[in-house]
């Protein structure tokens, strides 16, 4: 009881709920169907909007993590709850959650991270996850600092079954279809399983002009052959096309009225149409061996695996003609403010004319049926030279590796978990033209360097092979390369298990190789874009140990810790990987070194984990592109030696009030910052020596030591109440969210920005100092959640539905994401001329899905 | 218990309070100047040639002394160190936020062209301005303008601004010769002078056909001659009235060689360089003939021998052969608040005697008295004005002395009249 009221003197205002799945799991074996159904359908459905709220310039697509059947109190109760705000665990980026699939690391070797929706849909056979959390020891790998999962996809696993899912909402889709067909064990040992799945129907009711549609299919057959052997071939897909939103600024939210201004789309023909559309096809195939000796001293299983495809993105391209984005700078009232009258009626127009507000399609037309004729080098003249079109971005993959792992029982005590892992990846990217709008052909030049270098005109080009070619729908221009990385590593973990204390300590050795291939000679870097970049490899490798004090049976001390390395992601390895093959200055392996410290509470009345936590980052890397008002050009921001901090408490208490009520806290209280002043090397992507300092990189610090890492509100908290009676399930939450920051512009950071304010003695100056530097922190939030489920058993066959209205109070000022421009005002120091943009999370939505299973 | 979880947390507070967000320092260049701006100047002969490309690794560096947030100076940044002044020209169209007045900069001129401004009229007549960074050809009369992207490549901020160079004070059109010689582009104020033009109607920006820039005269009120100050079109002072009276004007000399006019011109960065001088103002007068002033609290302080005396039209003493020392003191005078003080009074010495004898001295404890810088001269009735400190006559205890002090037979002194007056340049 005094360890209780400890904990509850530091969280006086979190609030939490949970499915409680520990006991009542036991009991109710076949309802964890409609519970799972709620949690898994619940949580993708806030994935896909993540997902289709991607954009480029601003922050990174949050992945909400999957619910998974954890038992861990705090996971279990929070990763639902707090996925509206894009809650990250400890703050960290998903790169650092490793997701596997029958043991094979699916996390992309470019990004790191896991795409969720490469198995999208496919609710009914992707789950059930063996879920580690954070940096305890895991089985199946060596597993990072923010854990791991593995998806155990065996035919086998599923048992004897025909169900079927509808659902209904107003958030990505409006309808879903899913059906499943699973064997079981049959005779000859075969199991077959398949599922199948559609989405479709425009309901984003908050985000005009989005669209989603989906499928999904997966089938999956094992043959065991013996008692010590088995193979399952799985495979799948989940092709989609979504219509995305852009983020934007808060004065357009304020124009149109609406937090959910979507200024990607404009009408057409009478349809909205949206200038982008993400179209994914990345089937998976894992051919999985299971071996277990007669003896069942071990089990080694190893999955041969691809995974393939396309993932591609349209947008707006424009040559020598006005931006066409309708919240660009200039084409808002702002930008006339000095002017009372221009500054009225462009107002006036954003009220009223919603070609002000929307892409105006009909006039990029125009223009590109009325455009000045091309005249080339040899005087020929052709007419209707494409000023405006409409792109595509491919990236085209191609991956194969392997994994194995042992369980061995050494002794009662002692269990050994080794592995290796190999992948290989080659990813194609390119683009390609996608929609001329009218035009009869473009030229691919780069507008950004046109009269950058009067001196050498071939700089314009961003193919020297093919100048002055007239490119049409389908032809290839801009960039054209290949990524190539390979990884492999070994690790081994000892678990030793004793009556009052557990242990284990392992470790893990690697090493990683990228490169480029240019398939363009770009006029900026003739001598160093086509062709085969130097190869760098990065030595990766790890060490992990934990220890838990059983003091009782129901009171645990566990401490964990961590120390990985790993290779930058290739992405932040390369200055400017579309037009050239060299890699950043100072490019190193990053590093991670974390701890925690955890206690446990188990009793029959009460649940509870509460955890310190600490990890600190070192030597990681990020490269941004922006255009550089003070240099007046193209820019590429190599930031190398970055360190973060994170540390924290969490909390996670399920407290029983009845055989029907539970009460449920959980929360965190994070402080996540970067903890010294990296070095950033800026160049000019026109090659231009901006400084005139003999060599292209110009060298500053950041100084942002100490300010927040943003992506993650640091204090999330959710207060609920749980019912559940009778295969009746409620649970109704009160979220709150705080310490959510924006993502800060490394170049505000920069002795170049502050230039000469002397911010300790002229008040302006320091106030003006204050409003370029300052990171802006938003204002937090409250959210309530309610979902209901049931299920009735009726012989062979289990019916259920699932509802969930999220956001019952229609909350529409929670920010989910917020940005700085990087795109910096040099000249007058005004921050609102290039101002933040923002992401807002939904209003009041709702999921309803419709069970019906026989077996 | 409850320690434990006060401690947690004022522990997380002060933890949380410690991490404050890191400051950018500013910026400084890495390097340091090699050349004055003086030295930098000979490499180029001002006149209708060619620019001159400097080639070498030059760096110089000076403090900014223009502004072009009020239209004045667009697209012209004047630097000055302790040798001279120069102008670059720059396509930044709003550069009064990056470099203020009184940023040091270091300007690396190597690929830059030293030149000047050059016009050649329809019949001719070429004129000629001074020292210009510029890239290389001729617009509006001068260099390039150096480009945004390559201002990046040359113009290099440093420091936190200092307070910009003292101007050099100008009175006369003499002045410039001998205290600017050929420095200029460099801060400067004349002083004591006023617009020719003004007649509390003309404004600064008279319309003169197309022109985007036009002439004001400023003389001198001693009459030695004009400076013109150029006005343009687009600043934000244009349409003001000019000021009638005496001004002193704070701005960047420059020539404009072109005989038969004037050769020297000033740039008026603001309004507030203009400042507007109030005019003169008798705060006392003491007319002999009509007044006592021993009636009026003055008093003779006897020390030996003769003592102040009025007669209608004047004091005097008149020592008669006798060992004689006596002050002719004023009541305190209360001058706060007026700037320029000066005492002004006619008197009479005939021939003989010497400065010791005839003083004129102040006090402000009463007990203590300084002299005033007074050399009397002898022979016919003869103004005096001696200035006076402003701290001093701000004083309300401030008195003022006629003293003489003789031990010989000494002619006579006689004061006729005594005037007190502010705003007296």
């Amino acid at each position: 009881m005094k360890q209780v009221l400890l904990f509850f003197s530091l969280f006086l205002f979190l609030f939490g709920y949970t499915y409680s799945q520990i006991d009542t799991q036991q009991e109710i074996k076949s309802d964890t169907t409609a519970v799972q159904d709620t949690q898994e359908d619940i949580a993708s459905s806030f994935g896909s909007i993540s997902e289709g709220q991607t954009d480029d310039e601003g922050g990174d697509t949050f992945i909400p993590s999957l619910l998974h059947s954890s038992r861990d109190v705090y996971q279990s109760n929070s990763s639902y709850n707090f996925s509206v705000a894009y809650f990250r665990n400890r703050g960290y980026d998903n790169q650092y959650q490793d997701i596997c699939l029958n043991g094979f690391m699916m996390n992309s070797m470019i990004t790191g991270r896991a795409s969720f929706s490469q198995w999208g849909g496919l609710n009914h056979v992707v789950r059930w996850p063996e879920q580690i959390i954070d940096m305890n020891s895991a089985t199946f790998i060596f597993g990072n600092v923010g854990g791991a999962t593995n998806y155990d996809l065996r035919a086998s696993g599923y048992r004897k079954q025909m169900r079927a899912t509808y659902s209904i909402s107003n958030r990505t889709y409006m309808n879903r279809f899913m059906f499943t067909a699973a064997s079981g064990v049959m005779k000859g040992g075969w199991s077959v399983v398949g599922s199948a799945s559609t989405r479709f129907g425009d309901a984003i009711a908050y985000a005009p002009g989005t669209s989603y549609t989906g499928f999904s299919a997966f089938i999956g057959a094992e043959k065991k052959f013996d008692e010590e052997h088995a193979l399952n071939l799985t495979a799948f897909v989940s092709p989609t096309q979504r219509g995305m939103q852009a983020g934007s600024v808060q004065e357009a939210y304020d124009l149109v009225g609406s937090n959910y201004y979507n200024p990607n789309w404009g009408w057409y023909e009478g349809k909205k149409r949206n200038a982008r559309v993400r179209t994914t096809f990345e089937p998976v195939i894992l051919l999985t061996h299971y071996f277990t000796p007669k003896n069942n001293k071990y089990t080694i299983t190893t999955t041969l695996a691809s995974t393939f495809g396309r993932n591609s993105s349209t947008g707006l391209n424009w040559y020598d003609v006005p931006d066409p984005r309708p919240d660009y700078y200039k084409n808002l009232p702002s930008y006339y403010k000095d002017s009372l009258n221009l500054y009225e009626a462009w107002t006036e127009a954003w009220n009223s004319d919603d070609k002000m507000f929307q892409i105006d399609w009909y006039k990029m037309y125009e223009v590109n049926q009325t455009a000045k004729n091309y005249t080339d080098s040899l005087g020929n003249s052709y007419p209707l030279r494409a000023q405006y079109m409409v792109e595509n971005r491919v990236i085209d993959h191609f991956e194969l590796g392997g994994a194995s792992n042992l369980v061995m029982d050494i002794n009662k005590n002692i269990k050994l978990s080794a592995g290796v892992d190999i992948r290989g990846l080659k990813q194609h990217n390119y683009k390609t033209i996608n929609d001329l709008l009218g035009g009869a052909y473009w030229l691919d030049v780069d507008k950004f360097s046109e009269g950058a270098q009067p001196e050498d005109l071939s700089v314009e080009y961003n193919d020297l092979n093919n100048k002055d070619v007239k490119l049409n729908e389908g032809d290839v221009f801009g960039y054209d390369y290949n990524f190539l990385i390979y990884s492999q590593k070994a690790w081994a973990m000892l678990n030793f298990t004793y009556p009052k204390i557990d242990f284990h300590a392992g470790g893990q050795l690697g090493a990683s190789e990228m490169w480029r291939v240019g398939f363009m000679r770009n006029g900026r870097f003739a001598n160093d874009s086509e062709g085969k970049s130097k190869t760098k490899s990065f030595f990766e490798g790890g060490a992990k140990a934990g220890i838990t004090y059983k003091a009782t049976g129901r009171n645990y001390l566990v401490l964990n810790s961590e120390f990985v390395t790993s290779a930058p992601s290739i992405l932040n390895a390369f200055l400017a990987p579309r037009i050239r093959n060299t890699y950043i200055s100072d490019l190193k392996t990053e590093k991670i070194a974390s701890v925690d410290l955890s206690y446990i509470m188990n009793y029959p009345f009460m649940k509870m984990r509460a955890s310190l936590y600490f990890t600190q980052f070192f030597d990681l890397t990020k490269v941004v592109s922006y255009y550089h008002d003070d240099y007046g050009t193209m820019v590429n921001d190599a930031i190398t030696g970055m360190n973060q901090r994170h540390l924290g408490i969490e909390l996670g208490t399920e407290i029983k009030l009845s055989s029907m009520f539970w009460l449920i806290l959980a929360g965190n209280v994070g402080d996540y910052r970067y903890s010294n002043s990296p070095t950033v090397y800026t160049n000019a992507e026109n090659g231009y020596d901006m400084l005139d300092v003999g060599e292209l990189d110009v060298k500053q610090t950041v100084y942002w030591k100490n300010f927040f890492v943003a992506g993650s509100p640091q204090i999330a908290g959710t207060l609920g109440l749980k019912f559940n009676h009778n295969y009746w399930w409620v649970n109704i939450n009160a979220n709150y969210f705080d310490r959510i920051f924006c993502t800060v512009n490394p170049d505000r950071r920069t002795s170049n920005a502050r230039g000469t304010l002397d911010i300790d003695n002229n008040p302006a100056d320091a106030e003006l100092y204050h409003q370029i530097a300052d990171q802006a922190r938003i204002k937090g939030q409250f959210t309530l959640d309610l979902s209901v489920s049931k299920s009735w058993r009726i012989k062979r066959y289990t019916i259920g539905f699932n509802i969930n209205v999220a956001n019952i109070t229609n909350n529409k000022k929670l920010v989910t994401t917020a940005w700085e421009a990087y795109r910096f005002d040099y000249r007058e120091l005004n921050i609102e001329k290039y101002p933040n943009k923002n992401f807002y999370a939904f209003g009041t939505t709702f999921f309803a899905g419709f069970n019906f299973t026989f077996n | 218990m409850k320690k434990t979880s006060i401690f947690l947390i004022i522990t997380g507070i002060i933890f949380t309070a410690c991490f404050k967000p890191e400051v950018a320092p500013p910026l400084e260049f890495n390097g340091e100047a090699n050349m004055t701006i003086a030295e930098l100047q000979e490499l180029h002969t001002l006149g209708g040639g060619d620019p001159t490309l400097i080639d070498t690794n030059a760096i110089i560096t000076g403090l900014v002394i223009s502004t072009d947030q009020f239209g004045s100076s667009y697209k012209e940044l004047y630097i000055q160190d302790e040798t001279g002044g120069i102008c670059l020209r720059v396509a930044n169209t709003a550069y009064f936020n990056k470099y203020r007045i009184g940023q040091r900069i270091f300007v690396k001129a190597k690929d830059l062209y030293l030149g000047n401004y050059i016009s050649v009229s329809a019949s001719g007549l070429a004129r000629y301005g001074f020292y210009q960074l510029g890239l290389f050809g001729n617009t509006e009369g001068g260099l390039e303008f150096i480009s945004t992207n390559a201002e990046g490549r040359h113009i290099f901020r440093s420091g936190i601004p200092e307070a910009p160079p003292m101007p050099k004070i100008i009175t006369s059109t003499t002045d410039i010769d001998e205290k600017i010689g050929g420095d200029y582009h460099t801060l400067v104020r004349l002083e004591n002078c006023y617009f020719v033009s003004a007649n509390g109607t003309r404004k600064y920006f008279e319309p003169s056909g197309s022109l985007t820039t036009i002439s004001q005269d400023v003389g001198f009120n001693n009459g030695t001659g004009t400076v013109q100050a150029r006005i343009s079109k687009y600043c934000t002072f244009a349409n003001d009235i000019l000021p009638k009276g005496t001004v002193n004007i704070t701005g960047i000399l420059s020539m404009y060689v072109s005989p038969p006019y004037s050769p020297h011109q000033l740039i008026i960065c603001s309004i507030n360089d203009v400042v507007v001088l109030p005019p003169e103002k008798i705060l006392q007068n003491i007319d002999m003939n009509t007044t006592n002033p021993f009636n009026t609290g003055w008093t003779n302080e006897p020390v030996t021998g003769a003592n102040w005396t009025y007669t209608q039209g004047n004091v005097s003493v008149r020592p008669d052969g006798q060992e004689t020392e006596c002050r002719f003191v004023s009541p305190k005078l209360n001058f706060s608040g007026e700037k320029n003080v000066v005492i002004s009074f006619n008197y009479r010495l005939p021939n003989g005697g010497t400065t010791n004898n005839a003083q004129v001295k102040y006090t402000i404890d009463g007990t203590k008295w300084d002299p005033l810088q007074f050399s009397p001269q002898t022979g016919a009735t003869t103004e005096a004005v001696l200035k006076l400190d402003d701290n001093i006559a701000a004083n309300p205890n401030l008195q003022i002395a006629f003293q003489y002090k003789t031990t010989e037979i000494f002619p006579i002194w006689i004061i006729n009249r005594i005037t007190f007056k502010a705003n007296v340049l």
